[in-house]
């Protein structure tokens, strides 16, 4: 099978309310999990659209639809190197599409976060928690609890404590 | 719905939008598998994770997993000894007395209390967060340096009304040499002098400790080198055949490289006693001098600089540029660069594996007398000069960061401390911290009443939780002794 051929062709995917979409083979090469499938299951071989659409279990039609959006755009990037000895705090090099992708609600956010965990798509995953991690940089305790509705339960005496613990840096 | 909604008025449309918003918030790292909750706290540093910890039972628990602060971006979580308690020998006092003022001491009345304090090493959050205490510690220390009040101090004395030369730390130990023949070896954590070195019948002008921490050696104006037992406090071997003071040294693991204003260099091994080659090329004395375990760098007031083959004892190259006497040296063995600084102002920065007569990579040129001390990290390089400043260069660029003005006489020595400071000693009496990032003065460690007057700081030395200055005097106008401030934290 040629190159061509592969970027042509398309695999058929369903969500989890048994919404059935098609995705070229190049663009779902960013989900590990169907990519390690679609090999294991000697589906590579064949240039003719899987007859079966592969089952996304736990992931809902829009929020699969999003993450194809996703990977269509985003399926032609370098590969993501492995950076997690090489830990430098950047949250603020989010490129301004998916800046903009990403200007859901909370609840779709969520979702996102667990179908990229559960499809194996590092970007994706990475991006999104990043997002999230913005959301929580230079808050209050307070301000944190406010952006995601939690609830203070601690004690005032627990509160008191931690507060000083955390103020033991200065001086 | 909509129809609904353009119905409604204001008020009630945000009535409605407080009841409907909780429905689209989430508590990502309560409802997340942990490991993706550790995925978004990655992305956090210290002060932003320790908000997390304050918002609700859930997220502290979650913040305060191990790996999280094992890999926080600072590197320096582990790179501290334990916690010392400092309390006892001299540190029961403190330093600062009539004619020594350490601005930012904390009052002698409550040193008790923090003494007491000191005593429990591991708190509550090592007890259940060990990483996070580490990194509280590491940041502790950190400001300790730069802002927070000084806790603990102590005095040395010693070497009567003598100089003292030169000064080392490994581990506990505290060296200290002195033109009255001897050497003393102290404990920094007892705070006591535990064996005065013996034996020389000059004055001592250079010292080491060896890596594995058994040895001290010394050379002195009376041509020899010793070596030294440091669990006896014995002299081991006398190391003959310098025809004139033996004025620098530098070593690596047991082999000893000495300078002399003998013009040659000599190589031995501390442990045997045996001499392994002698260096001959230097047409003047030999000043400074450098060694990696192979090649060995040395400065003289030849204006040269020479780099050896340690083993065969053969001068690999010359470094021709200067037109006056090479004071200090820097070597970096893995980038093969070289930073020497001369009495001709200038410091020449050196790639000795280019072809001969181009090694000079960069001429660094701004301070206006000698350079007496330097210290490098990445391309960043910082020198002081008795020109009394303090000057930041791009060793890459060839070009000045920054010039630190403060100091009003020479600069005796520098020591770089945690990610960006810079603490300097001066003839005026002071020691300074600076942020050479910025480049501004931190703060003033410590000034003596009699500086300007003769009282000066010879030189300092220091650990990541300690600060050695050794003071003294040309003209008898301050008592020679060592100041030690300590920086030290326990795990919270």
């Amino acid at each position: 099978m040629t190159e061509t051929a592969a970027a042509e062709r398309n695999i058929k995917i369903s969500s989890s309310d048994n919404e059935v979409f098609m995705v070229p083979r190049n663009v779902i090469r960013l989900s590990t999990t169907i990519n390690t499938l679609l090999q294991d299951l000697g589906l590579d071989e064949d240039d003719s659209t899987n007859p079966e659409p592969i089952p996304v279990q736990n992931v809902t039609a829009p929020i699969l639809k999003k993450v194809i959006a996703w990977c269509q755009y985003h399926y032609q990037d370098a590969a993501p190197t492995d950076d997690s000895d090489n830990r430098e705090k950047r949250t603020d090099d989010i490129a301004s599409w998916d800046v903009e992708f990403l200007k859901v609600d909370q609840g779709t956010l969520f979702e996102l976060i667990l179908a990229a965990n559960y499809l194996d798509i590092k970007g994706l995953l990475d991006v999104t928690c990043k997002t999230v991690a913005n959301m929580i940089k230079g808050k209050s305790p307070e301000e944190i609890r406010r952006t995601f509705n939690i609830k203070n339960d601690f004690t005032p005496e627990e509160e008191e404590q931690i507060r000083k613990e955390n103020a033991w840096c200065e001086d | 719905l909509t129809r609904l909604l353009s119905e409604t008025n204001i008020t009630n449309i945000r009535q409605l939008r407080a009841i409907i918003e909780p429905h689209f918030q989430r508590d990502f790292l309560s409802c997340l598998p942990v490991e993706l909750g550790l995925k978004i706290l990655h992305n956090l540093n210290g002060m932003d994770l320790m908000k997390v910890a304050q918002v609700s039972k859930n997220w502290k628990l979650i913040s305060e997993i191990d790996k999280i602060w094992k890999s926080l971006g600072n590197g320096a979580v582990n790179n501290h000894e334990l916690p010392t308690e400092r309390i006892t020998g001299a540190w029961q006092a403190t330093a600062v007395s009539v004619g020594v003022v350490i601005p930012d001491h904390i009052p002698a009345c409550e040193l008790n209390i923090h003494r007491f304090m000191k005593m429990q090493k591991y708190g509550e959050i090592f007890e259940r967060a060990a990483d996070k205490s580490r990194y509280l510690r590491s940041e502790k220390i950190e400001r300790n340096w730069h802002s927070n009040a000084i806790m603990g101090s102590a005095v040395f004395r010693g070497h009567e009304d003598h100089v003292i030369t030169c000064m080392q730390i490994h581990g506990d130990l505290l060296v200290t040499g002195s033109d009255d023949n001897t050497l003393k070896v102290w404990s920094i954590d007892k705070g006591v002098v535990r064996y005065t070195l013996q034996g020389h019948t000059g004055g001592v002008w250079t010292s080491q400790i060896s890596q594995c921490g058994r040895f001290i050696v010394s050379g002195s104006t009376d041509r020899t080198v010793k070596v030294w037992s440091v669990e006896t406090g014995k002299d081991i071997h006398t190391l003959q055949g310098h025809t004139s003071t033996v004025r620098c040294m530098a070593m690596s693991g047991s082999i000893l490289v000495t300078g002399s204003r003998d013009t040659t260099l000599r190589v031995w091994n501390v442990e045997t006693g045996q001499h392994l080659a002698t260096l001959l090329g230097h047409h003047a004395a030999v000043r400074c001098v450098q060694f990696d375990g192979k090649t060995v760098v040395s400065g003289g007031y030849d204006f040269t600089v020479k780099i050896w083959d340690a083993q065969t004892g053969r001068c690999i190259r010359t470094l021709v540029g200067h037109n006056n006497r090479v004071y200090s040296l820097l070597f970096e063995s893995e980038r093969s660069i070289v930073c020497s600084g001369s009495l001709d102002t200038s410091i020449r920065v050196w790639d000795f594996t280019r072809p001969e007569g181009e090694e000079c990579v960069a001429l660094l040129q701004g301070h206006t007398s000698l350079t007496s001390g330097m210290q490098l990290r990445g391309n960043i390089l910082v020198s002081c000069n008795a020109d009394s400043h303090v000057r930041v260069w791009d060793i890459h660029e060839g070009t000045c960061v920054h010039m630190l003005t403060g100091h009003r006489s020479a600069i005796t020595s520098l020591q770089w401390l945690g990610r960006s400071m810079v603490a300097t000693s001066s003839d005026d009496g002071t020691v300074k911290l600076w942020d050479i990032e910025r480049g501004q003065l931190i703060r003033d460690l410590v000034t003596l009443d009699s500086g300007g007057n003769g009282g000066c700081i010879w030189r300092l030395c220091s650990t990541s939780t300690l600060l050695a200055c050794a003071v003294g005097s040309r003209n008898n106008t301050e008592e020679t002794k060592v100041i030690l401030l300590d920086f030290d934290a326990v795990y919270p």
